[in-house]
């Protein structure tokens, strides 16, 4: 019965990924729904755990966090009963991007500490540094730039004691856009953008790539205001080979 | 007062075993009995039906009533407990955002659309899971607390309106779901003309006009010229509309005292909790009204055989075909005043009664504020901004939705001119342009 139920609802799920391709939110809303009714169904409170924090991530991700914040509050109620403590806080950070995501940043903050504290007492660094990074942006949020730098660095720390490239990214981006609206020192600056365009750029989506391509420009004109007699286009290759025209061609 | 029959036993012996429903209607219930007005009144009664539960002869009898029944001659209300749970469904989800424009629902009309259609095919289970997480951050104290005072106050908004009925000593006063899916739409033209012009009367005495269509609401004009053949023609139906609006405006001025007297007993002396109740009064009554607009749309196009995906899409289908203009009167429905209207009205009444923001000059009001969700917890002033300038962007939201309604309405009574003319000319295009969501979304964001 439950592997029924976990079928219908992943395909539910599949489907709604479908409609949203199809540009049809408001069938995806319906069949997301379905989704978290069978995940629902699920007798198994593992198995049923392990449904709602995949559905919760997925509708956090397309855009319905009204259903990914329920769908994460029942999973991180099923991992306290289980007993799951670090899926519990992996869950609270679902629940705390739903809540951004919804507008209630109290509440998301709330999540992310709760999270936070549970990594750092497991020594489970590169989580830690994920709920880190996601705490910062509600300080960038609220205009505490120093705080949500200070953050950021310290999310690189725990991201040395334990690497993983996606929340690092997210800290360097984040990191490239507070130090340009704090004047951050250039150099610091540089090396930050250095290390993000080296290692993160090609696997970047379309976007961030965007995104990442002006904050280097705005860089380069700091750079050039610095030293006036260095060729920016120079100082774009050496520095950054992949934003390099050479590259992109 | 004894109704001496057996579907009148049943409806006295029957009570909701749902606690949220209870609890809430405890609550209305007693501001209600406990109102000035009710002093004109010797006998108040309230029933609940529950259609799962009731017998086919509730079901059949004129007690019955999908949502909000005033019947003067059994000194009652009757209340749909499914209405309720509707209305509850609507406040919970809308109240999942602390602020207006972080709402998922307003990106698109499709978000809209699917709510509405997932919480219907779905309707218990989703109900469950809502009030299994209570949320509703932006009014600062309790969250369920904070849900059950806002659903009071939409549970308020329309029984206090039934009761104005009583008090107005009109024999019945009926909030009925304004496209009944189980019927068939509107496709009497005469009905549609006469329903639609009273429609524009209104909406043009509350100031919600039409640029470019001015002439419908005289009654000079050559289009209310072929209206009134119409009327005339109707005479029943016309009397009948004008003493149905007379009624209407009556049962809602006492409605909105009611509640205005409500506020300020609740919050006592206390700014603090008497704007937090207007916040939460006028959050629910715009979350409830917008639900049912946008349920009541998707349901008309439903009945004319179409899926409704945005309001650009229903544009082009009103294009198509002038007739829909006439089944169109359907989404206007034939007990009350458009739901939009009503709920504009009532909320400008109210806020009116308890602040002194349209008293201002206008350079010096604005609806916005700098002020953050995130920074109110501790501070009462900013608080009090932020609910303030909540309840506006509510407010100036619904005014901006009612621009499709008033488009229909503006079509739908020049049809018979329209009609006359392509008689004479031949096919005439008129296109109307309904704003989606999102758009009637950036245009608050302009308003000063």
């Amino acid at each position: 019965m439950d592997q029924q139920n976990i079928e219908q609802s992943r395909a539910a799920a599949n489907q709604g990924i479908s409609a949203i391709k199809d540009g049809r939110n408001d069938e995806a809303s319906q069949l997301f729904n379905s989704a978290l009714g069978y995940a629902d169904d699920i007798v198994n409170d593992r198995a049923r755990r392990d449904e709602l924090s995949a559905l919760a991530a997925l509708f956090d991700m397309c855009g319905f966090p009204d259903l990914g914040v329920m769908a994460a509050q029942e999973a991180v109620d099923l991992d306290r009963t289980l007993a799951l403590d670090s899926l519990t806080a992996q869950d609270l950070l679902e629940v705390g991007n739903a809540q951004m995501a919804l507008g209630n940043k109290i509440e998301a903050g709330k999540c992310f500490r709760e999270a936070l504290d549970t990594f750092l007492r497991r020594e489970e660094y590169a989580n830690a540094a994920s709920a880190n990074t996601n705490l910062s942006g509600i300080f960038a949020d609220d205009g505490d730039m120093l705080k949500a730098r200070a953050m950021l660095k310290t999310s690189l720390e725990y991201l040395k004691k334990a690497p993983f490239d996606n929340t690092e990214m997210q800290t360097r981006l984040g990191l490239l856009q507070i130090m340009e609206f704090t004047n951050d020192d250039l150099e610091e600056s540089m090396a930050n953008a250095r290390e993000l365009c080296s290692r993160f750029f090609r696997s970047m989506d379309p976007q961030r790539k965007d995104a990442t391509r002006q904050f280097v420009a705005r860089l380069g004109k700091r750079y050039k205001a610095a030293h006036p007699k260095t060729s920016t286009t120079t100082w774009m290759a050496k520095n950054f080979p992949a934003l390099s025209r050479k590259a992109r061609s | 007062m004894q109704i001496q029959n057996s579907v009148g036993q049943e409806l006295e012996a029957y009570s909701s075993s749902d606690a949220v429903a209870n609890d809430v209607l405890q609550r209305a219930w007693t501001a209600i009995t406990q109102s000035e007005a009710m002093a004109t009144l010797d006998e108040l009664h309230l029933f609940v039906i529950n259609p799962d539960v009731a017998s086919r002869e509730l079901l059949a009898s004129e007690y019955y009533t999908d949502n909000l029944l005033a019947m003067r001659n059994r000194k009652a209300i009757i209340v749909n407990e499914r209405f309720l749970l509707s209305v509850e469904m609507a406040v919970r989800s809308f109240a999942q955002s602390a602020s207006l424009l972080k709402s998922p629902y307003l990106r698109e009309d499709q978000q809209l659309f699917g709510l509405v259609r997932r919480t219907a095919e779905d309707f218990k289970r989703t109900l469950r899971r809502l009030r299994q997480y209570p949320q509703n951050p932006g009014a600062m104290m309790d969250q369920e607390e904070a849900i059950r005072q806002e659903m009071t106050m939409v549970a308020l908004f329309f029984l206090a309106h039934e009761f104005g009925h009583l008090v107005g000593g009109h024999a019945i006063g009926q909030f009925s779901t304004f496209v009944d899916p189980h019927l068939p739409v509107e496709r009497r033209i005469d009905a549609a003309v006469v329903r639609l012009c009273r429609h524009v009367d209104e909406f043009a005495k509350y100031k919600f006009s039409l640029p470019g269509f001015k002439q419908v609401e005289k009654t000079d004009s050559e289009q209310r010229r072929v209206a009134k053949q119409f009327q005339d023609r109707n005479k029943n139906l016309y009397d009948r509309e004008e003493v149905f609006f007379r009624n209407e405006a009556e049962a809602d001025d006492v409605a909105n005292r009611l509640m205005a007297e409500y506020l300020t007993k609740l919050g006592g002396s206390n700014d603090d909790e008497r704007q937090r109740s207007l916040y939460l009064l006028v959050c629910g009554i715009f979350s409830v009204s917008l639900y049912m607009w946008y349920r009541d749309l998707d349901a008309f196009m439903q009945a004319i055989g179409l899926v409704a995906l945005s309001q650009s899409q229903f544009q082009l289908l009103m294009m198509e075909d002038r007739q829909r203009y006439v089944n169109a009167a359907s989404l206007f429905g034939t007990h009350h005043r458009f739901t939009l209207l009503r709920a504009a009205l009532a909320t400008e009444a109210i806020m009116r009664s308890q602040t002194m923001w349209f008293d201002l000059p206008p350079e010096k009001r604005s609806i916005h504020t700098e002020v953050q969700p995130a920074t109110i917890a501790d501070d009462a002033i900013a608080r009090s901004e932020w609910w303030l300038s909540e309840c506006l962007q509510r407010y100036s939201l619904l005014c901006i939705c009612m621009d499709t309604a008033v488009k229909i309405a503006y079509m739908g009574c020049s049809t018979g001119w329209i009609r006359d003319i392509e008689a004479r000319q031949g096919p005439k295009l008129f296109m109307m342009n309904f704003e989606p969501i999102n758009k009637s979304v950036n245009m608050l964001m302009r308003i000063r």
